[in-house]
């Protein structure tokens, strides 16, 4: 008896690997091509000449003060597509207080508002595409200044961009930052090159 | 705690209510129907041919036997495909093999239905060993839960016309129809459904790019869709990436999210209908689900309070904290996505995070511990957590019996001495392993040096890990660098005894309870449903996991807290 059970887990065995493991996956994945062709291959952003620059997906790491700040990451060294993950630091470690604390000082400048928490942690992903609304319209002054353009200006783009709760149920109001990113160099042209 | 969250949390609720009964019908004729359709029968009987399985019912020892080996034998399989996967196909970013304590973890990791995830699936896993090791034993794994659930709910609810009858079932053809009928067109469906809110399914390389500002990017790509799918279908919880579901390629959109929720929960609930149906009490069947839902609403409510609390840390800084504790968390979710997640994550025993844990509020993060400590039971694993419920109603039926001085009876059937024994075995193996575990790995260099957070918080991150393995939940305080010898071995061992001595436990159950004689029920019957059975049970199972476990909460989360509030750190 145990010869024969043997021997069905054995043929068993493969036969849902087969089923499961190969042809369950390749099927969704040649439907899914045809269905689904942009988003299956990761939602990409391409420019004029035809060069991916990014995923509408997943976060990039801005650091020139003419554009918007995306969240901290603590995905690799910052936004790094191929190795996510969050701080995991927990609620009472000092790192994180001394990360906070050195962020505020890097991004506050002579700003008065308060801060809006999302621009001080990272996210689970590391990859976070979003910043709320609030976060957005805290760096608009910054952004009128740097760009040289109306304030009213940037808080109308900012409007326009700012996606609802998904079927008005689902989620959180949000800014993806990539776009907003890209429609500011589109109505604004891009960022003086820095000396 | 917005509105909107509320109304998120309630429509979850609500969906779950209506989709329980048509499910678990359709899971009912699936399992226990006697005259399948004929084009069914002639398919299965194909299948059954092919690996030579005669349908004939099994012993719940043979039934046992014939479980352990299938799942030992995929064991096996997932460990040699990563230590080889350097040699095999679809492997564009040339991965070196999986280093042996790491894979034999892994292996045993995906077999026993937890998911415990000691590596970083973008940077150590090849596509091949995604799909054909850990896809595959994905459906393996949620099938057997379910098989193991059926064998014992036969077993306890069978009316023998012949006592000599003492069989459960027959494992691999009740395998089979959880694979073919539930879990792979479902997945096909859930699948598609993520890809078209932009989870990402391809076999490309990782993508290197250049970003808007100039800088270098590189994007991991994937076959994703079809593994996040049994992933959530399953209760299985074992992302592609890293990050989980918190990676925007897996979960990228709040309605993939709550679809992500839903999936977890579906077929457990449905389960509770197909048990009323099976023991043909459906009150009984209601009643449990109902036990359920309460504890759910509790958590849920508390872990969305506590995360959106500020933190007193950072109160004396120029920060809005209006949103609550952000940290580790997902713009587009909020904090009541995470709440949800988190709750159903753990509640479940997927155990998938589309937050990091590790970075919840020391009370957030004890809800989520608690919810795995109390069994896996607030709907649990497909299967897996229906199997636990039943070991607390049989405690319950119990001592309600002592309660009046009376043999206590459960659908008919006398509860007796080796019945009660087998229960309470399997309640008390969980705290032996996790306790035993965390003890050692406090005292030992070995283990206090895979800690991040130190302070009452490392000893949540230990107390975590071995909950976590032993529950087959298979999320993680992910802090705690889990990829050592010392961690790999023990949880492994962890997760092992976690699943296959407590299915041990149940079928020994199954088979004294299968040829009992059947007692007319009387007025001395204690009820199994209505109002007093659902708050018997729920209080039973609240006092086996809050007594048991009461020291190590409070030295870890509740002395947090205090911390917290005082402005400490560590």
């Amino acid at each position: 008896m145990i010869k024969k059970e043997i021997i069905i887990a054995v043929k068993l065995s493969f036969l849902t690997l087969f089923l499961t493991g190969l042809i369950y996956p390749l099927l969704v994945t040649g439907i899914s091509s045809f269905l689904f062709p942009k988003k299956s291959q990761g939602s990409l952003i391409y420019d004029e000449r035809q060069k991916v620059i990014g995923s509408e997906l997943i976060g990039q790491n801005f650091k020139k003060p003419s554009y918007f700040f995306p969240r901290p990451s603590a995905a690799g060294n910052g936004y790094d597509g191929a190795a996510s993950g969050g701080s995991n630091l927990g609620p009472t470690s000092k790192v994180l207080v001394k990360r906070v604390e050195e962020r505020i000082q890097e991004i506050k400048k002579d700003n008065p508002e308060l801060i809006p928490i999302d621009l001080l942690t990272a996210s689970g992903s590391g990859l976070d595409p979003h910043i709320t609304p609030r976060a957005a319209k805290w760096q608009a002054m910054r952004i009128a200044a740097q760009r040289g353009v109306s304030l009213r200006r940037i808080l109308t783009l900012v409007d326009n961009l700012t996606e609802p709760p998904q079927f008005h149920i689902w989620g959180e109001p949000r800014i993806n930052v990539l776009k907003l990113n890209l429609s500011l160099d589109q109505f604004f042209g891009p960022p003086a090159v820095s000396p | 705690m917005t509105l909107s969250g509320w109304i998120q949390i309630g429509l979850l609720f609500t969906l779950i209510l209506a989709c329980t009964k048509p499910l678990g019908l359709y899971l009912y004729t699936i399992y226990e129907n006697k005259t399948p359709s004929k084009l069914r029968l002639s398919f299965e009987k194909k299948v059954f041919k092919l690996c030579g399985i005669t349908i004939e019912g099994q012993t719940w020892k043979n039934y046992f036997f014939s479980l352990f080996l299938f799942n030992i034998m995929g064991l096996y399989i997932v460990f040699i495909i990563q230590l080889f996967q350097n040699y095999l196909p679809l492997n564009p970013q040339n991965l070196p093999s999986v280093p042996w304590d790491l894979a034999l973890n892994t292996a045993v990791s995906f077999a026993t239905h937890t998911n415990w995830q000691a590596y970083g699936g973008e940077t150590v896993i090849s596509y091949f060993t995604q799909m054909a090791g850990l896809t595959w034993q994905n459906f393996s794994a949620a099938a057997t839960g379910m098989a193991a659930f059926f064998a014992l709910a036969r077993g306890i609810t069978r009316h023998a016309k012949n006592e000599d009858d003492i069989t459960v079932g027959n494992f691999w053809v009740d395998l089979i129809r959880s694979i073919l009928y539930v879990f792979l067109p479902g997945c096909f469906i859930l699948a598609l459904l993520f890809v078209s809110q932009g989870v990402i399914q391809n076999l490309s390389a990782t993508l290197e790019i250049v970003t808007l500002e100039g800088a270098k990017q590189s994007l991991a790509m994937g076959p994703v869709a079809s593994q996040e799918a049994i992933k959530l279908l399953g209760t299985n919880g074992g992302g592609f990436f890293n990050a989980n579901s918190a990676h925007p390629f897996e979960n990228p959109t709040p309605f993939s999210n709550f679809m992500q929720i839903l999936s977890l929960v579906l077929i457990p609930a449905a389960l509770t209908y197909t048990y009323g149906k099976i023991a043909k009490k459906s009150k009984h069947g209601w009643s449990l689900l109902a036990a359920m839902i309460l504890m759910s609403l509790i958590s849920v409510s508390l872990i969305y309070h506590f995360e959106s609390q500020s933190s007193p840390l950072f109160s004396h800084l120029p920060v809005h904290q209006g949103m609550g504790n952000m940290e580790g968390k997902e713009v587009r979710f909020g904090i009541s996505g995470a709440s949800m997640f988190s709750n159903f994550a753990t509640g479940t025993s997927g155990g998938p995070a589309n937050a990091m844990y590790d970075s919840f509020m020391p009370l957030g993060g004890m809800i989520l511990l608690i919810n795995m400590l109390l069994g896996e039971v607030i709907f649990g694993g497909v299967g897996m957590g229906l199997f636990g419920m039943l070991m607390f109603v049989i405690i319950s039926v119990f001592i309600a019996g002592l309660m009046v001085g009376r043999t206590p009876e459960y659908l008919g059937k006398k509860i007796e001495g080796k019945e009660v024994r087998f229960a309470i075995l399997y309640v008390a193996l969980y705290p032996l392993i996790i306790l035993l575990g965390t003890a050692w790995s406090i005292l030992a260099p070995y283990g206090l040096s895979s800690l991040q957070n130190v302070g009452p918080h490392g000893l949540s991150e230990i107390l975590y890990a071995y909950t976590s393995a032993t529950q087959n939940n298979g999320s993680a305080f992910a802090g705690l660098n889990a990829n050592t010898y010392w961690y790999n071995i023990t949880l492994a061992l962890a997760m092992f005894i976690g699943r296959f001595v407590p299915i041990y436990l149940g079928f020994a159950i199954a088979g004294s309870m299968v040829n009992k004689k059947i007692v007319f029920t009387s007025s001395g019957t204690f009820p199994t449903q209505g109002f007093l059975f659902v708050m018997l049970l729920v209080g039973v199972i609240l006092i086996v996991g809050a007594l048991t476990f009461f020291p190590a909460l409070a030295l870890g989360p509740f002395i947090e807290s205090v911390d917290l509030l005082q402005g400490k750190t560590f």
